[in-house]
């Protein structure tokens, strides 16, 4: 239907328009503002952090190079000797195994190694006694067993197979009655 | 209704004729309008009579402070009669800002000597791929600017300046539930003590607009007789099929059985209105005996409110 208005409506709903596209880029402005403000404060909080804990750690380094913290500084010290003693045993482990890999005898099979400190305990198949024998001459000529001796031998029913028990000492083996906590950076003897 | 959800969901339709204000006040919901309240109040002048607008001012004061209606938007009317209405055909390609200054440059070139102001208002009510109909309406600026003060003074805010006409055509079409694109001419005949106006519209055209006075010889009402006789022959293109009826029911009892005997037409009475829901403080009784005065102010009330 005709819908006449003899009001200036055009003129109106144009401004109110206008006033409208106004009012919503001010709004989207401010909230963007807002928006980059907020990130803007919190980014400042969080480098305000950063700097303090910067600054504790700076205190800290200050004191240990001026010898203030000593306490710091010996515990420090034991951290240190801790590692060096965990890669110590783990060389030492390195070797014992090495040596157990390189035995020239082929018809040996290991199934078994067991270490209480430095008490070794292995089992294994041999195909006869002169390979443990081999085995067993040769291993003392190496400076890493002492005290080795065969334990037992028993042999298997249809086969030519002889299950084997040695037992000995690891000799350069360290003795490890220490406890070492990673996380909290303690070593207890 | 409001173009916005939370903006004002009241309006007023203010009706006012020589000797009389209508007045109905509506609130829109989504669903339906609630009448909130109606009423004709007495007003000894007629629109454009020397302190007029003085009267029509503080009558409206003390209705607007009696009711609690401040501020509330309102729709009126001008009469067809002091307005000059156009048809103007336009080619398709016409912007919405070429066709204000085409209907400005057509109404200043039809009203030739006119040395007052003009207002304007323009709605197409046609467009395909050939060209764009378009209805221009004017009036004279100080004559509306008056009227406007009038009403504003009273505390009432006017959003709407329509043709009465076009106003109940729109009513009518809202109240039968008419679709827009009917090809049948409707009439309505409003009236309103001893005068009564018919206008005969199509879709969107008003084809004929009559007043007078109503001359009553026992059952027959010569001259409402005479004006459908005289639209029936100059609109021969467009036969009337069905006169809505408002305004004074009582005075006018057998109009409608009189006009189904001369002129074989479906009449019915403005009084569907009657459906509306009405406020719980208002008196139904009232409303029932009323209700076919306010067609006009029914079709203002329900005209579509901007929120500007």
């Amino acid at each position: 239907m005709v819908e006449i208005n003899f009001l200036p409506w055009r003129e109106l709903e144009h401004a109110h328009y206008r006033r409208q596209t106004f009012f919503l880029t001010v709004l989207a402005m401010g909230l963007v503002s807002a928006a980059l403000l907020l990130l803007h404060f919190m980014l400042l909080q969080k480098i305000s952090k950063i700097q303090g804990r910067i600054a504790v750690l700076q205190q800290e380094k200050i004191n240990v190079n001026t010898g203030n913290g000593n306490d710091k500084k010996l515990q420090l010290a034991i951290v240190q000797n801790g590692i060096e003693k965990v890669k110590y045993y783990q060389w030492e482990l390195i070797k014992v195994l090495t040596e157990l890999r390189a035995i020239p005898m082929h018809s040996l099979c290991m199934t078994r190694l067991e270490l209480t400190k430095n008490a070794l305990k292995m089992t294994g198949y041999a195909r006869s006694f002169v390979d443990l024998t081999q085995v067993l001459t040769y291993w003392e000529t190496t400076p890493v067993f002492a005290q080795l001796r065969l334990s037992g031998v028993e042999k298997y029913a249809n086969t030519s197979y002889h299950y084997f028990y040695f037992h000995g000492l690891v000799q350069q083996y360290p003795v490890w009655n220490q406890r070492y906590e990673l996380d909290k950076d303690i070593i207890e003897e | 209704m409001p173009a916005w959800p939370f903006s004002k969901v009241s309006s007023i339709g203010l009706d006012i004729r020589t000797n009389e204000i209508r007045w109905l006040h509506l609130r829109h919901s989504r669903r339906n309008h609630v009448i909130e309240g109606f009423g004709i109040i007495p007003w000894p002048y007629s629109l454009g009579e020397a302190g007029c607008w003085e009267a029509l001012s503080s009558l409206l004061a003390s209705l607007v402070a009696h009711y609690r209606l401040q501020q509330l938007p309102t729709v009126i009317a001008l009469p067809l009669s002091a307005v000059f209405i156009k048809h103007i055909q336009l080619s398709p390609d016409f912007t919405a800002d070429e066709l204000q200054a085409e209907a400005h440059a057509r109404i200043q070139r039809d009203l030739v000597g006119i040395e007052q102001e003009i207002s304007i208002d323009f709605a197409v009510t046609h467009a395909d791929e050939f060209s764009k109909n378009m209805l221009v309406a004017a009036t004279k600026t100080d004559y509306l600017s008056q009227y406007l003060a009038a009403i504003n003074k009273s505390g009432l805010q006017v959003k709407v300046v329509d043709v009465d006409a076009y106003v109940l055509a729109y009513a009518a079409y809202t109240l039968l539930a008419l679709p827009l694109n009917i090809p049948d001419a409707i009439a309505v005949l409003d009236i309103h003590r001893n005068v009564f106006t018919l206008v005969v519209f199509q879709c969107d055209d008003i084809l004929f607009s009559h007043s007078g006075e109503i001359v009553q010889t026992g059952n027959s009402y010569t001259t409402i007789k005479q004006v459908l006789q005289l639209y029936a022959t100059t609109c021969k293109h467009a036969p009337l099929k069905q006169i809505l009826l408002c305004g004074n029911r009582d005075q006018l009892t057998v109009l409608d059985d009189y006009i189904v005997d001369e002129f074989s037409l479906h009449v019915q009475w403005a009084d569907t209105f009657l459906q509306l829901p009405l406020a719980s403080s208002l008196d139904s009784l009232g409303w029932e005996t009323m209700s076919s005065h306010f067609l006009a102010c029914y079709g203002l009330a329900i005209r579509k409110l901007s929120s500007w």
